[in-house]
């Protein structure tokens, strides 16, 4: 793994020439065909069957004579019933471009033969069954300055995320690189669900909301670690390069990639349709947070760190004060090195006189010891006879 | 700390715990003793839904003239209408009106020289008109989500999600008066014994050159309608409690839709002089159910708004005003289940259960002691989300495809911010620190990056505050998650990891460590 990231990490290049396809792609096939929208919000038509709350009994056999008739024509079904009235509906959603004339004729004329045949139970028991047919265009369901408001949102997120990580990490590329993860995240999740088109409900907004705010999470993890390797001791002898690439977050990020992925793609799978929709708009806006925070702004991290470390040099260097600094600071150490050489010139006589010293009383201890035993056996004995 | 007082804060802990998964989880059941009429209700639902989960309501705006086959054919039964009053409308089931007034068909001559009759250019223009009012009604409101879609081209089908499933107010009643005000366009005028007041008579007079803004405001924890007026406005308030005190006139000053000339009004506030205030504006609670009574307020406010700023829409040249027909509150909105699924809320709670189970298990299995510490910092983030969620935000938020997944991000982030600060014990145990600072310091370690991802996550919520309607919703929903995932990351569970730990002696074995030298003796 190590190896694989590595090597990615160092082709930036071709990085930002894959994503520059994707988007260029995506603005294409946006442009010519928009965003590919689910059922619930597209135009479509509409076949009601209503009846009586009190026949409600027969409104199954009712519906499944109307889907053998349907096929699989249908798209969704709404059940609804009229608030405080004794009428039930069966909504039949079907795409704007299916061609129902014959098939709504067809069932209008079977209920009709129904409602004629005296042996019927739908005559027997004067089950009414009306029948209607619509062309529904939708016209609005986003509420206003929806979208512009999340634009807005979202500059403004990177902005004040900039702000809080330059100051932070006190370091602007830092700061630089979390805002590149905020609109690569919302930007690409975006680009993708239009170029895959993946059915978007009113729902999509939030998986796209969840990408940026993943995408921000992935690049600090990996973008702390970058700053807490940089402080090593020995982080002066390797290059951003390797600094960049042993410090990427890589197993926290795939961990919370993989576990939030596998979440959400079962409770989608769970919820139903909607919910597919929704967790596939979610996995792609997972999959680009983790790609970011992995490959992406590591690969970005690396030049551009390499230029702000140069920067912060070559400031240290033309800072006069610090030139200064350096001028008294050669003066002290020349200082010092006359004054070793001093003693150095003295130490010989010195040490001589020393070691004379020394060993005048390293004698006169040994004596003392070999001394000491006979003293003592003398005492000893004394304090024998005494006692006896 | 001692042993004891570990064990005790830890089935202290672990109770309150129980309880409170209880109260969000523990399935409906009938209170006994209550003769069957009080039901224990969990908190997981008393969520306010969107449609996804929770279904909605929807109608139908009908203009003036404009009838469903089903309903031709009932009144032709019943002999309300002739067959000649009414023709079909193309292919569709709709059928149109014939009455000149209603300036709905236009005559031309058929290819037999016979009279046909088609949509009027003009009555179409105007229902365009009014489809815009509709729309921008509708946006403005904030609903998660709705969908407003013209029906054959001549009637609207208006969609709200069920989202106010509030204890005390009733989420039908609040979704049909929505439904129900929503469909009025027309003109807005004042009446006094359903005569229009003399400053409104003329042809040129506008209801803007007598009121210049309507609000809703709140005072005491009480919503009413604030209507402000004009100078012009001011005097016939004057007048009108003037009279109305001297007795000479009406005790109320209706503000009134007015339709057309056949279809009469519709009577949208009663002002008495007790609403006027000093000022000579008015404050008044439209009346209605008591908790019910913001939503109510706001709706009208809106409605208000939009009929001062758009105006009453002429069909062409004439003088007949655009109308929908009365959308009845009582019986003519549809409540409906959720799309896709009807037990699509049951789904999610055993995807979401399901998901914190192998979350649970799956840290217990890989860091034995401190995993436990991950199961009790992890309930935390569920219990205290999950009732935010129900409670402090009631009414206000929604339960959205957008919440599940900010919730299992919270979750799962808490859940690996755990394992991260786990290895940096460890790591530090690696170096052969004792285990007390292989704790502090995996700790340190760790404090400061879990600190800048939440402090980013929370700048993010609070940024998409800007946004509208769900977007707004679910900034709010993440602020409650990040503060609850820093709380449970960088407090609580440290202080949980003191606790636990504590109550067992053998703390190598409640960290699964084991020193090299140790395995050597």
């Amino acid at each position: 793994m190590s190896k694989f990231l590595t090597k990615s990490v160092k082709k930036v290049t071709l990085l930002s020439v894959i994503l520059a396809i994707i988007l260029a792609a995506a603005i294409v096939v946006g442009t010519l065909f928009g965003f590919n929208k689910d059922a619930t919000v597209k135009s479509n038509q509409t076949v009601t069957i209503s009846t009586y709350k009190h026949n409600e009994a027969y409104l199954d056999d009712i519906m499944s004579d109307c889907e053998d008739i349907f096929e699989d024509k249908i798209l969704y079904e709404i059940d609804s019933t009229v608030l405080y009235e004794d009428i039930i509906e069966h909504v039949y959603v079907f795409s704007a471009d299916a061609d129902l004339e014959e098939t709504v004729a067809e069932i209008k004329a079977h209920f009709e033969a129904r409602k004629n045949d005296a042996n019927d139970e739908l005559a027997i028991n004067d089950v009414v069954v009306n029948i209607t047919w619509h062309q529904e265009s939708n016209v609005s369901y986003l509420a206003k300055n929806y979208v512009s408001r999340a634009i807005i949102a979202s500059v403004i997120f990177a902005i004040l995320a900039f702000v809080y990580v330059t100051l932070r990490f006190r370091r602007w590329d830092m700061g630089l690189l979390v805002v590149l993860a905020i609109v690569l995240g919302v930007g690409f999740t975006t680009a993708i669900i239009a170029l895959v088109r993946i059915p978007v409900t009113a729902s999509t907004v939030y998986a796209i909301a969840g990408a940026g705010l993943l995408a921000t999470i992935t690049a600090i993890m990996t973008l702390h670690r970058v700053r807490l390797a940089s402080k090593e001791e020995d982080a002066k002898n390797k290059s951003a390069a390797e600094i960049v690439t042993n410090a990427i977050a890589w197993k926290e990020i795939v961990s919370l990639c993989a576990i939030l992925a596998v979440a959400t793609l079962f409770t989608g799978i769970l919820v139903g349709k909607a919910g597919i929709w929704f967790a596939l708009s979610a996995l792609v806006g997972i999959v680009m947070a983790a790609f970011i925070g992995i490959l992406y702004v590591p690969a970005v991290c690396i030049p551009l760190k390499g230029v702000v470390d140069a920067k912060i040099a070559n400031k240290t260097v033309r800072y006069k004060g610090a030139e200064k600094t350096s001028t008294k600071t050669k003066k002290a150490a020349k200082k010092e090195v006359v004054e070793e050489q001093e003693v150095a010139v003295e130490a010989p006589v010195e040490e001589a006189a020393e070691e004379v010293a020394e060993e005048t009383e390293e004698e006169s201890v040994e004596e003392d010891v070999e001394e000491a035993p006979v003293e003592e056996t003398v005492a000893e004995e004394t304090e024998e006879e005494n006692n006896d | 700390m001692g042993k004891k007082k570990s064990v005790v804060l830890t089935v202290l802990i672990t109770i309150v715990l129980v309880v409170l998964c209880g109260i969000i989880a523990f399935p409906v059941f009938t209170i006994p003793g209550s003769n069957g009429v009080k039901k224990w209700n969990p908190t997981v639902l008393q969520y306010d839904l969107n449609s996804d989960f929770g279904g909605g309501y929807y109608t139908y705006y009908y203009p003036n003239g404009v009838i469903t086959e089903t309903d031709y054919e009932e009144d032709l039964l019943s002999g309300d209408i002739k067959a000649e009053d009414y023709v079909r409308y193309g292919d569709t089931d709709f059928y149109l009106s014939t009455d000149e007034d209603l300036k709905v068909v236009s005559e031309v001559a058929g290819e037999n020289g016979a009279i046909e009759y088609v949509l009027n250019e003009d009555f179409q223009a105007a229902f365009n008109e009014a489809v815009a009012q509709v729309k921008a009604r509708f946006a403005k409101k904030g609903f998660t989500e709705y969908r407003v879609s013209v029906v054959d081209g001549v009637a609207l089908r208006v969609e709200i999600p069920d989202s106010e499933n509030m204890e005390n107010i009733n989420s039908e009643e609040n979704a049909a008066q929505v439904l129900s005000l929503f469909a009025s366009v027309g003109k807005l005028t004042f009446q006094k014994n359903g005569e229009t007041v003399s400053e409104l008579k003329d042809e040129d007079a506008d209801i803007n050159d007598i009121i210049s803004s309507v609000s809703s405001k709140m005072k005491y924890d009480q919503s009413y309608l604030k209507i402000n007026f004009t100078s012009k406005g001011k005097d016939m308030l004057k007048t009108f409690k003037s009279e109305s005190s001297s007795g000479s006139s009406a005790t109320t000053l209706d503000l009134v839709l007015e339709n057309s000339a056949g279809t009469g009004v519709h009577k949208l506030l009663s002002i008495q002089t007790g609403h006027i205030n000093s000022n000579n504006n008015v404050e008044i609670l439209p009346g209605n159910t008591e908790d019910g009574e913001i939503r109510y307020v706001e709706t009208l406010s809106l409605l208000l708004n939009s009929l001062m700023n758009d105006g009453e829409i002429f069909i062409g040249e004439s003088d007949v005003i655009f109308a929908f027909q009365n959308v009845s509150s009582q019986t003519d909105v549809y409540k409906f289940e959720s799309v896709y699924r009807s037990n699509a809320l049951n789904m999610l709670f055993i995807a979401v259960g399901v998901t914190l189970i192998v979350l649970l298990a799956l840290a217990i299995v890989k860091m034995g002691g401190f995993g436990v510490v991950n199961l009790f910092t992890t309930l935390t983030y569920f219990v205290i989300t999950t009732f935010c969620f129900a409670f402090i935000t009631k009414g206000v938020l929604v339960v959205t495809m957008g919440t599940v997944l900010i919730f299992l991000l919270g979750l799962v982030l808490t859940n690996v911010f755990q394992a991260r600060v786990y290895s940096a014990i460890k790591a530090e145990f690696a170096l052969g620190k004792t285990i007390a600072s292989s704790v502090k310091g995996g700790y340190k370690k760790t404090f400061w990056g879990m600190l800048d991802v939440y402090a980013v996550l929370l700048i993010g919520a609070v940024a998409a505050l800007i946004g509208v309607a769900g977007l707004h919703m679910l900034a709010i929903q993440a602020i409650i998650c990040v503060l609850t995932g820093a709380f449970c990351n960088l407090l609580w569970g440290r202080a949980l990891n003191v606790i636990l730990s504590s109550t067992n002696k053998n703390k190598y074995k409640f960290y699964r460590f084991v020193r090299e030298e140790d395995d050597d003796e």
